[in-house]
């Protein structure tokens, strides 16, 4: 998959008030820039995600801050309290200036 | 090769070993680390289980005499002879071999006979399909047949998923019985990949049987072969379980069928709340009686076939009442075999049976590979290596804790080459690694047997080193348990670069090995040098010296008898 | 000789206490150690590159300003934080962490009255044993 592409997995739907799991994957190598080719033995420069902002109807629930000591391709949860229907969304980018977004939705049944 | 179980016939009978006053409502059934052994074999309890500082005593660090001792077993009884080394090759000339499929049929299909289906669930602990020639060369199907045929209801693994997933998943559609794991979940998401429990009306009263798989399978063996699984104990996950068939299934008992080898179980039933019954596997160990942990009963039914558990249970309105445990020791010379069993091994067997038997030399020492430390099959894999790679410095070998055993005298065949070799990844690989390197890599196996705690090993034996001799202090701490180490007669020197020849552990990477060497399975180049030396004897001295415990010598523990005397 | 794994033990605690001041203002003298954190990782883990951990705690979230996560003994010890909100419901973070080789794995809750609480599990990284 290219970089920057995510998976987003939140439930369809939701109790009012309950507690959902918020689930992601990002393709990105995470590369912190400490790292040797074992071939060629040069430096792999840095390419790493910088900052993911996780929104519920355009409100911020969380941020999360990382750097290269973060898996490759990675994984984060969080929890997100449902009190109506709507749009979850993150927004992430690395530190070379790509910026991407996803969205997934969440109907109060 | 002289054979007497007539006399041993004449003092015991099939009924001896299965005499058992029944007792309640349920009887759980199992046998637990076949590594598919479908017909009778030798295989002889360790020497040695040196135990990690802090956990002397424990069952499944007490071995040889001390075992015995521990659990009053008169020496040179039958039951001396399946629990112990103690005079191995005399024993098994008067008892004759161990386990079988076809008789663990006839065991398991007396004891639902006499209980009634409703009554019996039998259970395995994994480590069942695979690493003897006729799983390997079926895939495990020869096994999973045979499990049909005698009517198991539920498993676990670990070698087993060694197959890789696909043909892994292939024989879980074939398999009758259920196969449950809580521990092994999808590594992105963390979503269950199996069953975690299962809820079965027996006697009467509802069980809820939990499963656990081999912990450390992707660090154990070549992670390739789960991708994109992810395993470990997974303490806290089972806690909810256990909760939820208490109070949402409200089970009258709670088992645990748990390939996490003994040690850990009793660490893990220290940590875990509310299991009633801990059926474990994976490191082989013998428990003539449960082990309690507070209320939790905890038992293990050895290996390769040897044993087959019998645990009779009063269950009453969600309490157990009362128990008995049996091991009954399958000595295939005493007990009758079923036949349809025989038959359908018989059939699995024809194609290989004349590759298989074939003798290709013999034993003028007893061959085993159980030890914490060293065994003589393994410095026999290492002069095989070492022979056919001119020039190698060291050979490592795996501390499996499968195989077989040769006695002093048998004709070895190629079957039991592959009992000890039947990888699905066997290839041995050379590679450079400097003094340093070498000596980092040892402490990391050895913090993984040593550890003083549990959750922190990962149940094998010590890698079996071959040209090198080293002290150990078991005591010490991680990183520096090695206290000095010789290769060839020479002090390791870390700055030094070593040609290595490995097998058995995770697929090396590319970058580390020698150039235009052909990888080359390890069970080829040990049925070649066998058949090239027809007479195979190895120096039974062990090359590792124990700074801080008992190490007893293997002619100490198996005695005198393990050498063959000249005619 | 070989270098002493103490070495090791000490460079990583300097190391995390540098990088605790330079991310959070306090040594690690000043977190306490509490049960109510509860951190989940393997005791040993299935591969380095990629070892699962999980934070979560039953104080009621709009207490806890954000989550960290440090590992001692990695050469930039601090891995990942998440400033949660009461739009979490719950105290709750999952992630997966690169190690370098055995260590400390920290998982601290900044409070909003200043405090700070911590749980500590030792992750193994091996190269594996034998089956
Ligand atoms: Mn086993
Ligand atoms: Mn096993």
């Amino acid at each position: 998959m290219a970089v920057g592409a995510g998976i987003l997995r939140v439930p369809k739907e939701a109790k009012k008030g309950e507690i959902v799991k918020v689930q992601m994957v990002i393709t990105h190598p995470m590369e912190p820039g400490t790292r040797k080719d074992p071939q060629t033995g040069q430096i792999i420069p840095a390419y790493h995600l910088t900052k993911l902002e996780v929104l519920f109807n355009d409100k911020t629930v969380s941020v999360v801050d990382m750097g290269g000591g973060v898996s490759a391709n990675p994984f984060i949860g969080l929890t997100l309290k449902v009190d109506e229907s709507g749009i979850v969304k993150i927004a992430y980018e690395d530190n070379k200036g790509g910026k991407w977004e996803k969205t997934a939705e969440i109907r109060v049944v | 090769l002289s054979m007497d179980p007539v006399s041993a016939l004449a003092k015991l009978r099939a009924e001896d070993l299965m005499s058992f006053k029944s007792l309640g409502n349920v009887t759980l059934v199992f046998t637990t680390d076949m590594h598919a052994h479908l017909k009778p074999l030798y295989f002889s309890e360790p020497v040695n289980l040196v135990p990690p500082k802090g956990l002397e005593g424990l069952p499944g660090y007490v071995a040889g005499r001390d075992f015995l001792r521990m659990y009053k077993i008169a020496p040179n009884t039958l039951e001396a002879y399946f629990d112990s080394c103690v005079n191995f090759p005399e024993l098994a000339r008067k008892f004759g071999k161990m386990g079988g499929g076809e008789h663990i049929t006839w065991i398991i299909k007396s004891i639902v006979n006499e209980r009634g289906r409703d009554k019996v669930l039998v259970l395995d602990g994994g480590d069942t399909w695979v690493t003897t020639a006729i799983g390997l060369f079926t895939d495990g199907k020869a096994v999973v047949d045979w499990m049909n045929y005698t009517g198991y209801d539920l498993m676990v693994g670990h070698w087993d998923f060694t197959l890789g997933k696909e043909k892994f998943l292939q024989r879980l559609k074939e398999l009758k019985a259920e196969f449950i794991s809580q521990n092994v979940v999808d590594a992105d998401f963390g979503d269950l990949i199996f069953k975690p429990y299962s809820i079965r009306e027996v006697g009467g009263v509802k069980l809820g049987i939990i499963g656990n798989s081999f912990p450390f399978t992707p660090i154990a063996n070549p992670r390739e072969f789960v991708e994109g699984w992810s395993f470990g104990v997974r303490e806290e996950q089972m806690q909810k379980f256990v909760n939820e068939l208490r109070e949402k299934h409200k089970v009258d008992a709670v088992i645990l069928l748990s390939h996490d080898g003994l040690p850990l179980d009793i660490a893990l039933a220290k940590k875990v709340r509310g299991i009633d019954i801990i059926i474990s596997g994976h490191t082989h160990d013998v428990t003539p009686r449960p082990y309690f942990v507070g209320n939790t009963m905890i038992v293990i039914a050895g290996s390769h076939g040897k044993y087959v558990g019998r645990l009779d249970l009063d269950i009453r309105n969600g309490k157990i009442r009362n128990y008995r445990f049996k091991l009954i020791p399958v000595a295939s010379n005493l007990l009758p075999a079923d036949k349809g069993a025989k038959e359908l091994i018989e059939k699995w067997y024809k194609p290989y049976e004349k590759k298989l038997s074939e003798e290709i030399g013999v034993a003028e020492v007893l061959l085993y590979k159980r030890d914490t430390f060293f065994s003589t099959f393994d410095r026999l894999v290492g002069m095989a290596i070492a022979d056919y790679f001119h020039g190698v410095d060291i050979v490592t070998s795996p501390g499996y804790r499968w195989g077989t055993t040769v006695l002093p005298g048998q004709k070895i065949t190629v079957d039991d080459v592959y009992d000890f070799t039947a990888i699905t990844y066997p290839n041995v690989y050379l590679m450079k690694r400097t003094g340093e390197q070498l000596k980092a890599v040892w402490e990391d196996v050895a913090d993984n047997v040593f550890n003083p705690d549990p959750f922190y090993q990962q149940g094998g034996d010590m890698s079996r080193l071959y040209n090198v001799e080293y002290e150990i202090e078991i005591g010490a701490k991680q990183g520096q348990r090695i206290k000095r180490a010789w290769i060839k007669g020479k002090e390791l020197d870390p700055k030094k670069e070593y040609t290595v020849a490995v097998y058995g552990g995770p697929t090396p990477p590319p970058e580390t090995l020698l150039p235009d060497v052909k990888p080359i399975p390890v069970y080829d180049i040990v049925i070649d040098y066998i058949r090239k030396k027809r007479h195979i004897y190895v120096d039974p001295t062990p090359n590792v010296k124990v700074l801080d415990a008992k190490y007893v010598s293997p002619l100490e523990g198996f005695g005198k008898g393990m050498i063959r005397r000249k005619a | 000789t070989f270098a002493p794994g103490l070495l090791k033990q000490s460079f990583g605690a300097s190391k995390l206490d540098e990088e605790l001041q330079k991310r959070l203002g306090v040594s690690l003298s000043q977190i306490k150690e509490s049960p109510e954190v509860k951190l989940q990782a393997p005791t040993i883990a299935e591969s380095g590159a990629n070892v699962p951990v999980s934070v979560e705690s039953d104080i009621p979230v709009d207490k806890v300003d954000s989550v960290w996560i440090f590992v001692d003994n990695n050469p930039v010890p601090w891995i990942t934080d998440i400033k949660l909100s009461p739009m979490n419901g719950r105290v709750y973070f999952a992630t997966r962490i690169k190690m370098g080789q055995t260590s400390n794995v920290r998982a601290i809750l900044k409070m909003k009255d200043g405090s700070y609480l911590m749980a500590t599990k030792e992750v193994k990284v091996t190269v594996g044993g034998c089956g």
